[in-house]
């Protein structure tokens, strides 16, 4: 059995894998230096599509579950299919992402394809390890992450400036408010809490969790976008690939320990180690939740191939960039209204139930 | 299966501990500084200095008329062709990593370093807080370098920069420089070297290109009109020590205030400079004159300051005090932004410095603002 903080912490990993890779550039791309703006508007968004879920979803079993209930193996099967489709588009960037920046800033002589399939193996190991493995995994390295971030955030004090937030709505209030609605699609992942929902003890737990997420993850996204925007000004902020090894990169810790990319570097990769090993899991979960299968480990390897060929397709990183807008743009209405869809026939059912058993 | 991962776990441990690209750290030249001269045919001449690890590590073989650095000149079309042409020359790989300082000639600076420093800031071996500076040759300027009283070179380089903070050194990082050129908010002032590291002079720039030079009390004043200024000693001459001056450790406890005034086209700055004596003739007394000694401080502060900045605006067009910048809270959004960045032309505004000056008197901890 998993304990709900654990469960919490995979989805909180989940989110700000996201945040220390291109996410952060789709923002300023956006709204300019009022990108911490257009991510307060989006936690907030976000809050209250997940206020509406938590309402609705009474059922302490998830979409897929759900929509073999309601309907049977035809509508199981395309909402498997849809998940299955979510969790792939949100996971495949960061799979490409993260080998070409290893080898940007750690592994200058190394080949691309050499580090992706050695990612690839690690991540594959983790998921056919189990949730167990990862998520105790996760809570061992989510704390000292958490440390290194705020460490991080505080160290680079001296290194802000509030003029570069100014002019305060950036590219204006229509590109940060209209525009900007898309970006929300930062808390897809929280789809990923409703497939794990078989491990909470029961709904309600679940609930708690995602309180929890956004406690946590509302914060530490908007001081993340606000320190990048404070220490470097639009448009030069809008021009770094992974802004967050950026704000690494200008911190010195005098003579003896000198660069602070080092610990960055261990951060992000456990980072996004957990992450990918996590999205493996619930890929290969999806897919047997969905055709009914006895076990998941033998789906492993085919997820990872496929996941690793269709992360191939963009033909560079810059591409890799415009395809996520365009891809987050796909997700996130699946991923929150799924949901919403299911929450709402489990509320009615719900109340049908306890007017029958009056 | 257990055992056969356990066996290919421990090998990985064993075996993969060389570094990953096969280079040790005893294989590698420390580059520290680079210096890049004007040469021919759109070409540069660079001087790499690198560390004389022999030098720097401490021993009994260490001969202290040797210098802890070596220099090598290539001619190039950038940094990457010189250090690809010195490694012919090293038995070394040189190693870029560690770079301190990039000192351009006055013609290269004269000439615009907008292509190079954007090279800079996107290679991955120079980091953005490296110093940039400004020197009659480069190549001299380094050749000269034998730090004595730091043996480590690059130590040296740092706490000879670092002192930025204080009078003297305008501050003049690769981040800053780049930023100023990529966002048009600004443009930088990077310190002038010399072999003899006589007075500190500072190279104006506007965009990329040098357009002018302040000289050292010009440099000082600048520093009190940035906001970089941490504190410092000025000496000071009025009527009553002319023959000799009064010295004063100054502080600047808040930034200085500038107000833009579009519509009626002026500069206003507000100063506040705090100051106690550290020195002054025995039939002087500042205790007893502070006041009137304030005054003509502030007068002659005011005056000065005025004077550089309307040299600044007007003479090298440049904006080393970030009045776009400052501008920039009149706007909402960046259109509007631009739109006043590419139309105004500070030449025509008025420019008034106030200066609030107040010198701490014995038995004080500050006089109040």
């Amino acid at each position: 059995m998993i304990a709900r903080k654990e469960l919490t912490l995979l989805t909180v990993t989940a989110i700000m894998a996201k945040m220390v890779l291109v996410f952060p550039k789709l923002l300023l791309s956006n709204s300019g230096s009022a990108a911490w703006i257009q991510v307060i508007y989006n936690v907030l968004c976000a809050a209250a599509v997940f206020a509406v879920i938590s309402w609705l979803y009474v059922s302490d079993k998830n979409v897929i579950e759900m929509a073999g209930e309601v309907g049977g193996k035809w509508l199981k099967i395309p909402t498997g299919l849809v998940v299955f489709a979510v969790f792939m588009i949100n996971f495949a960037l960061i799979i490409r992402v993260f080998p070409e920046t290893v080898k940007t800033v750690l592994l200058q002589n190394f080949d691309t394809n050499l580090i992706t399939l050695l990612f690839m193996g690690a991540i594959g190991v983790g998921a056919a390890l189990g949730i167990e493995a990862i998520a105790r995994v996760n809570y061992i390295f989510i704390p000292i992450i958490g440390v290194i971030l705020a460490l991080l955030i505080v160290l680079l004090v001296p290194h802000y400036n509030i003029y570069n937030l100014l002019p305060i709505l950036g590219t204006g209030a229509k590109k940060i408010f209209a525009d900007g609605f898309h970006t929300i699609s930062i808390y897809s992942d929280m789809l990923l809490l409703n497939v794990l929902l078989p491990y909470y003890k029961d709904a309600r737990e679940a609930k708690k969790s995602i309180r929890a997420v956004f406690l946590i993850t509302a914060p530490v996204t908007v001081l993340i976008i606000l320190a990048y925007c404070l220490v470097y000004p639009y448009p030069v902020s809008g021009e770094f690939m992974i802004p967050f090894y950026q704000l690494a990169r200008i911190l010195h810790l005098g003579d003896f320990l000198g660069r602070f990319e080092p610990v960055f570097q261990f951060a992000w990769s456990i980072l996004l180690l957990l992450y990918s090993a996590l999205y493996v899991f619930a890929l290969c979960r999806v897919w047997q939740m969905t055709f009914d299968l006895d076990f998941y480990r033998p789906l492993v390897f085919p997820v990872v191939i496929i996941s690793g060929a269709i992360s191939l397709l963009p033909a560079t990183l810059g591409d890799i960039v415009t395809n996520a807008e365009f891809e987050n743009k796909l997700a996130y209405p699946a991923a929150f209204l799924l949901p919403v869809i299911f929450g709402a026939i489990s509320k009615i059912r719900e109340k049908k139930r306890k007017e029958k058993s009056r | 299966m257990k055992k056969i991962l356990t066996v290919i776990f421990s090998a990985a441990v064993i075996l993969m501990t060389a570094s990953c690209n096969g280079v040790e750290p005893n294989d590698l030249s420390y580059i520290v500084a680079l210096g890049i001269d004007g040469g021919e045919n759109g070409k540069y001449n660079i001087t790499i200095q690198y560390a004389n690890p022999a030098q720097i590590s401490g021993g009994e073989e260490i001969n202290l008329e040797d210098s802890g650095v070596q220099n090598v000149t290539v001619e190039a079309s950038d940094i990457y062709e010189a250090i690809a042409a010195a490694d012919l020359q090293n038995s070394k790989k040189l190693f870029l990593s560690h770079t301190k300082v990039v000192i351009f000639s006055r013609s290269v600076a004269e000439e615009g370093l907008e292509n190079m420093s954007e090279m800079f800031i996107n290679s991955e071996e120079l980091r953005p807080d490296v110093y940039l500076a400004v020197s009659e040759n480069a190549r001299e300027y380094l050749e000269s370098m034998n730090p004595e009283n730091e043996a480590n070179p690059a130590k040296y380089y740092k706490m000879f920069f670092d002192k930025d903070k204080l009078t003297g050194l305008p501050h003049g990082t690769l981040k800053v420089f780049f930023d100023g050129i990529e966002t048009g908010e600004y443009d930088t002032v990077l310190p002038v070297v010399s072999p003899e590291n006589e007075d500190a002079k500072s190279a104006v720039f506007n965009g990329g290109k040098m357009v002018g030079e302040l000289e050292r009390d010009e440099t000082e004043l600048y520093k009190f009109l940035d906001r970089d200024f941490a504190g410092g000693f000025m000496t000071l001459q009025n009527e009553d020590t002319l023959k000799k001056p009064v010295t004063i450790k100054i502080a600047q406890k808040k930034q200085p205030r500038y107000t833009i005034d579009t519509k009626n086209k002026s500069i206003h700055v507000g100063l506040t400079l705090n100051g106690s004596v550290y020195s002054a003739p025995p039939d002087y007394e500042p205790d007893e004159s502070a006041e009137e000694f304030e005054k003509k401080c502030e007068e002659h502060i005011k005056k000065e300051s005025e004077t550089l900045m309307k040299k600044v605006i007007r003479e090298y067009r440049s904006d080393i005090f970030h009045l776009d910048e400052h501008a920039k809270k009149n706007f909402w959004t960046y259109g509007d932004f631009e739109k006043y960045k590419n139309s105004v032309d500070y030449s025509e505004y008025s420019v008034t410095v106030d200066v609030k000056f107040n010198i701490k008197k014995t038995g004080m901890v500050q006089k109040e603002d």
